[in-house]
């Protein structure tokens, strides 16, 4: 199958789609935006490829990727000694922030695959694929409430799982945690009131990233 | 002239037969739904983020508490993406009890999916029978990890310790003698003596809850041509699990891309053809008799295959307690193992597992730390509930609690 | 027998009023179901055969005006906070809480979310907190008849002559 998407790349939509293939045995294709719907339209249809199911869509938010956390403040007011920096290329995420995987089954081939589409702050916005998956529609609207990236041609992109009348996007990495407000039930004025955030995240393990001789690719 | 409106209700949070915390908007024309608005989110609490900032092998609490009913398929996802991702397999012997303790979970969930469903629609007292037999699957947990509904038991590499060689009893004062012989006939041995008793007792069991409802005028009347899907909605729809295959679907992901040792076991996978509520009852039903078996089928092999349930890397099990207590470099061990955790190198993974109630994927994006970097959870009940309002269009009020309840939702994973 | 003991000398027996009161409402506390999360499964389990709850008289309500024990099990989040204000308001009272399991004590095992209410005593005032995560039945049972012990040493009768 891998070499039949591949001719189909070469054919159409070159230089708008780049395989990756990983060590786990996936195949993961990033296309570009402008022939996204059309390569969806495709391989749905397609008689040898036939992916029918729509099985999940996410967001990735890429700010930290690599980033280690040794010389925190939190723990101690030195940091940590005998820590390692990373030096791992991330030169492709580190272009573009965001990115929405979706993953696909073929239920007659047997086969899964995700496709990627990147977006950036300046530039939030993502084809739908309602039309083609009715599945998507509240996939779609996860990814909106989570991370702000706006699907057009969505029939109703409103929030889903966070409060009523909530602001921000959480799950960006730029989002604290704990979050910015707190609830509690005031006697007085006899209805819920919100107060600012008052706990702070204690780091007991800090994020480190390390090269580990066994994984050398 | 007059105008006619529809009447809005609110099926809301606090409902006896909302099954958690679910509120529904119902545009009500009379007694006939035209619309339903579901919002979740009453119970969400943002786990994936959570899951950020803890070590991978601390995550698997977490995982229990997604959807409530089927605790260690939860667990058994999320462990095979992180050992796919380390590009390592558990022992033989760790795989066969992933597997039976995955049917004992699927039980679990089917059973008390039965109790729930039987007791929204008016038959309450299966939801007693049905939870007699939970409470002996629920013993078997205890007997191994110690906790009744959230174990974390399944660790990345195998599993946490072996299966103990004794049940718990019933003690007491006051009992007499004979009563508490009568109490413990089944747990004089090892555990896997007490689950091969109970896989002999349950097919009688099934066929009294199958007295109960299958041919019942009333169940039938309740549950036959409500809620029908064909095969190629479902499909496009996302279902997965008994939804899809009391659609006509023959899906199912332990036999098409078997996982632990699946392919190793012989089963039947049940198909409906209709695709209603009463082709979903048939349906669950007979996956706990194959459940069955597939345990009996475990319980021999276990029985008679000795062996390690966690792999030798050290990187990546933790040091036996006695030895952390007794050698130093054994506490250095275990102390860089909790605190520090073990590394998995970069890369993207996406696991999906027949959990009982359809298709549970985990995706995890890891940039080769000891943290991972995002963790997607795709929950089957989030996109089961996403079709409540196609199902229920056209249908009085009391068949929406039906269509609920068959839909099989746990609000846990719904929100997470 | 021991009330015919008491009843022989005159045929009467003497009690305080908030004695027979207080018999009254611990013998019969019937909760309404506000199960929110996995605390509700391990609730159902001890209303179900092996850990009976009818025996003490706890009966499952579902409507909130027939209830008069609150029995909070599972996390409460921001989004459900109101809701739950609102069916606490419209018990009648004496009405009592009883929070269950460590997500409705103080947060628990989500206390850093931001979706999150850290204990349900932000919103309703609690009696008994019983924890454990989620608390097995033997522990909810404990904790309810605490909850019974702590009612029988309430006055209403005499609190109200003292005032």
């Amino acid at each position: 199958m891998l070499e039949y998407i591949k001719n189909i790349i070469n054919n159409k939509f070159y230089n708008n789609a780049n395989i990756v293939t990983s060590t786990t045995n996936e195949i993961t294709i990033d296309i570009e935006k402008p022939v996204f719907i059309d390569f969806c339209k495709l391989i749905k249809n397609d008689e040898n490829l036939k992916f029918d199911g729509l099985m999940d869509v996410s967001g990735v938010d890429y700010l930290d990727y690599g980033k280690s956390y040794w010389e925190t403040i939190d723990s101690t007011s030195k940091g940590f000694s005998r820590g390692h920096k990373a030096d791992i290329n991330y030169s492709l995420y580190m272009k573009k922030r965001f990115c929405v995987s979706y993953h696909l089954l073929s239920y007659s081939k047997n086969k899964r695959l995700r496709l990627r589409v990147f977006a950036d702050l300046k530039d939030m916005c993502v084809p739908s694929v309602v039309n083609l998956w009715s599945t998507a529609n509240w996939h779609e609207r996860e990814v909106y409430d989570f991370f702000g990236i706006i699907f057009l041609g969505h029939p109703n992109l409103i929030r889903i799982l966070t409060d009523y009348g909530f602001e921000g996007h959480p799950l960006r990495k730029d989002f604290p945690l704990t979050g910015k407000y707190e609830i509690r039930y005031e006697e007085n004025k006899e209805k819920i009131i919100r107060e600012a955030s008052s706990i702070k995240r204690i780091i007991n393990t800090p994020k480190i990233v390390r090269k580990d001789f066994r994984y050398k690719k | 002239m007059n105008n006619i409106d529809n009447y809005k209700i609110n099926f809301g949070p606090q409902h006896p037969s909302a099954h958690g915390v679910m509120r529904l908007v119902l545009d009500l024309d009379g007694e006939v739904i035209k619309k339903v608005d579901a919002h979740a989110g009453l119970l969400h609490r943002s786990i994936e983020k959570l899951c950020e900032n803890n070590l991978y092998n601390q995550n698997v609490g977490y995982m229990d508490r997604l959807d409530y009913v089927s605790m260690m398929s939860n667990e058994h996802a999320y462990v095979l993406a992180v050992e796919k991702l380390l590009n390592i397999k558990a022992p033989i012997r760790a795989e066969y009890i992933r597997t039976m303790f995955d049917e004992i979970t699927r039980l679990l969930n089917h059973l008390l999916w039965l109790g729930a469903h039987a007791l929204d629609i008016g038959a309450m007292a299966l939801f007693l029978y049905c939870f007699r037999e939970r409470e002996d699957l629920m013993d078997c947990y205890e007997a191994v990890t110690g906790g009744r509904l959230h174990v974390a038991y399944y660790r990345p590499g195998g599993v946490y310790r072996d299966l103990p060689n004794e049940m718990p009893k019933y003690k007491g004062d006051n009992f007499s003698k004979k009563r508490l012989d009568d109490l413990n006939y089944n747990r004089s041995g090892s555990l896997l003596d007490f689950i091969s008793n109970f896989t002999e007792r349950f097919p009688k069991f099934i066929d009294e809850y199958e007295t109960l409802l299958t041919e019942n005028r009333i169940w039938k009347q309740r549950t036959v041509g409500i809620g029908v899907v064909s095969p190629e909605r479902a499909i496009n729809l996302g279902f997965s699990g008994p939804m899809l295959r009391a659609s006509g679907v023959e899906w199912d992901i332990r036999k098409k891309q078997p996982y632990a040792v699946y392919d190793k076991l012989d089963f039947k996978i049940p198909l409906g053809s209709n695709g209603d509520c009463y082709d979903r009852y048939l349906v669950r039903v007979a996956e706990m008799r194959e459940s069955n078996k597939l345990i009996k089928q475990c319980v021999e092999w276990l029985y008679k295959n000795l062996g390690p349930v966690m792999i030798e890397d050290n990187k990546i099990s933790p040091p036996a307690r006695i030895d952390m207590k007794n050698s130093m470099e054994s506490l250095i061990h275990h102390f860089k193992y909790f605190s520090e955790g073990f590394l998995v190198p970069e890369g993207e993974v996406y696991v999906a597992t027949e959990q009982p109630k359809g298709e549970f994927g985990i995706y995890i994006v890891s940039d080769g730390s000891n943290k991972p970097y995002r963790i997607k959870m795709r929950a089957p009940s989030y996109v089961h509930l996403s079709a409540v309002d196609e199902l229920a269009r056209g249908h009085l009020i009391a068949d929406l609690v039906t269509i609920i309840g068959t839909l099989d939702i746990v609000l846990g994973d719904v929100d997470r | 027998m021991g009330i015919d003991e008491k009843l022989n000398p005159g045929g009467f027996i003497t009690t305080n009023v908030d004695k027979v009161i207080n018999w009254a409402r611990t013998g019969s506390l019937w909760p309404m179901t506000f199960g929110l999360a996995c605390c509700a499964v391990e609730m159902m389990q001890t209303g179900a055969s092996r850990f009976d709850l009818d025996r003490f008289g706890i009966i499952f309500r579902p409507s909130p005006r027939q209830s008069d024990l609150m029995i909070v099990a599972g996390i409460l989040t921001n989004k459900m906070a109101s809701a739950l204000r609102k069916v606490y308001d419209q018990m009648p009272s004496p009405k009592w809480v009883v929070s269950m399991g460590s997500c409705a004590n103080g947060g628990g095992y989500y206390y850093y979310s931001y979706s999150v209410v850290r204990g349900c005593d932000r919103i309703v005032p609690v009696d008994v907190y019983v924890p454990g995560c989620p608390p097995t039945p033997e522990a909810l049972i404990y904790g309810l008849l605490k909850l019974q012990e702590k009612i029988k040493r309430t006055n209403s009768i005499a609190k109200k002559i003292k005032e």
